[in-house]
Parts: C-alpha cells; structure tokens; sequence
C-alpha cells in the first residue's frame, strides 16, 4: 500500500509547482492513472483525504481518471484497448506486443486554485 | 476576490520528484562504470540467498560487489548477504513498502561502492509498490519462487512488464510444488514480452552462471 506515499507526492509536486505564486487555496488537483500504474484510485482517493494537509490543501478535491491500457501492434499497424486483464496481446491479430501506448500514465495534469 | 476557480497547467509525473533523484544516480553509476540491479520479488521468493551465491561468484571473478538491502525492520538480510564477501548496508523503512531514490543516496555514502563494478539494491520484500520508484537501476530484476504458482505475473502485471529481467526461483522445487512451468514462461511473456528469463537454484547452483552473464551484460 503505497497510496499514500503518491498520495504526499501529489500535494509535494502540486506545492513546487506553486512557489512564488498568490494562490489562497488549492480547489481541485487532476491527476491521470493508467491501469498499470500500479496505483489504485481507491486507496488513493482515500490516503488523500485521511493526510494532513496545510492551509492551502485543506479542502482541496482529487480527481481522477482512470486509462485504459492501449497497446499497438507492429504487424498489423493497428492500435487495440486490452479489456480483460494485462496480456499484452493485439486484439486482432493475438500477437504479443510491447509497444504501450497509454496505460501506465501517473501524472499530475492541472489544478484549480482561487 | 472572485470565487470562479482559476486553472493551472501541470502535466507532470507524480513521482516526479523521485524521478529527478533517480536520474541523478543513474548518472553517477554510469560516470562510474557500476552495474547497479534494483532486486524485487514478494516476501521469501529468495532474493538473499541468490544475492549471496550470485555475490560469491562475481567476487571470485575479481569483481567488487556492493550491496542495498531493504527491509521493514532487522539486519538480518544484509549479515547474511556480507558473508559472500560483498560491502552491504541495510535500511531500516520502519513500515514502509518499497525503497525509493533518497533512501538509496543515503545508503551510498556509508558504501564503497566506487570501487564496486556491481550494486544490488535488494528492495523491500513487495510486488506493488516498488514497481512505481526508479532507484536509478541499470536492470530491474524480479524473481518468482516455483512455490509461488505460475499466475503472479498476471496478478502483479505493474511489477513485471517493469522488470529487464524475471528469475524463476527454486527450480529445484519444481516438481514438489507441480510448478507448470510452460505455463510461467507463457504469463511472464504475456505481461512482458521483452523480458529476459533465467532459472535459477541458489541451493543446487543451477542458472547462476547463466544470471551472472546476463546481470554483466551491456
């Protein structure tokens, strides 16, 4: 249970981000997770709201969103969403494929701030 | 003051600020022509003993062996790992699950590991989260004991499809614990299909060698 480890990183990051700038408070953090980040929305969602914040994260919302795991395949040029599970597999042609294209995304994308 | 919430463009790594410490030491192993081997596997997979018998073998190469080990509490991972020869330094996490990059530059200053061609960092018995923390590894070596069954790259993907290489452990167990070894391969590759695979017995010393060449390779 890492979570909350991401979770202090997540208001650490957002904070560097905010050095020298009026802000009074920060309202939403958004934040992306592809499904093989290995970091569960759940746990996150719920480290972030049991740590101790500052001032300027006091009330502040997390947001989420989940990506997909998409993979693309070298023979059949094409692109596929792996649906059940994490076998990377074309889902036309059924090779393996490592070429990754979305799904371990771990980022802070933008915040919102008064 | 107005209360419409203003927008802020980040787009950046969460982790971004281990990242950055990891690309420093990444920097400084390759400056200093050390190989350094980021160790992880769930508890008892047998991450020490190999360390010790593949440590062994390196130093009787002539080569300088270092060692990392990460644990929640005791020094017994490390005591074991010096009796192969290699310098080790063990960290305490105190209750938490993975290493992460400032930890490891801790360990360093009390290492000589300058003089070392070769550094295992031996995470924190674990197959989540360490997944997530670049230690500034060259490789990123998983192991899965025979005893673990054939479907943990399937139920740990984050771990695998991050390794370079994925030992099988304990093979000389295989039979007793009606491992399907087909079947293994078959997930590792699946969850992974650039992988390296080596099995290994730590006990029978069978693979080391084979691990030995590949840990050395460029």
């Amino acid at each position: 249970m890492h979570e909350l480890a991401v979770a202090q990183s997540i208001i650490q990051t957002v904070s560097s981000h905010l050095e020298n700038k009026n802000i009074r408070k920060v309202s939403r953090i958004y934040v992306t997770l592809g499904v093989l980040s290995g970091v569960e929305k759940g746990a996150l969602l719920e480290s972030f709201s049991l740590m101790p914040k500052q001032t300027l994260f006091h009330t502040t919302k997390l947001n989420i969103k989940e990506c997909e795991l998409v993979v693309y395949c070298d023979s059949c040029k094409r692109q596929s969403t792996i649906k059940n599970g994490f076998r990377l597999q074309c889902a036309s042609c059924g090779k393996r494929t490592s070429r990754i294209i979305k799904g371990t995304e771990m980022t802070i994308d933008r915040i919102t701030y008064e | 003051m107005s209360n419409n919430p203003k927008i802020m463009t980040i787009r950046t790594g969460i982790l971004e600020e281990n990242d950055r410490r990891a690309q420093i030491l990444r920097r400084n192993f390759a400056k200093n022509k050390t190989t350094v081997i980021n160790v992880v596997s769930s508890p008892g997979s047998g991450k020490t003993e190999l360390l010790t018998v593949v440590s062994r073998e390196l130093i009787t190469k002539g080569l300088h062996v270092c060692a990392i080990v990460g644990d929640l509490s005791t020094d017994h991972d490390a005591k074991r790992l010096a009796s192969s020869g290699a310098h080790t330094y063990q960290i305490n996490t105190h209750g938490a699950c993975h290493l992460d990059a400032r930890m490891v530059k801790q360990g360093l200053k009390t290492l000589p590991w300058r003089d070392a061609d070769i550094l295992f960092i031996e995470n924190v018995g674990n197959l989540v989260c360490p997944a997530s923390y670049d230690l500034g590894e060259t490789k990123r070596m998983v192991l899965m004991a025979v005893t673990e069954g054939e479907d943990k790259p399937l139920k740990y993907p984050t771990m695998f499809h991050s390794a370079d290489i994925c030992v099988i452990s304990k093979i000389d167990l295989a039979s007793v614990a009606e491992f399907d070894e087909q079947k293994a391969i078959q997930n590792i590759y699946d969850v992974n299909p650039d992988i390296l695979i080596v099995k290994t017995s730590a006990k029978k010393r069978i693979g080391i060698e084979e691990l030995v060449t590949n840990l050395l390779a460029k």
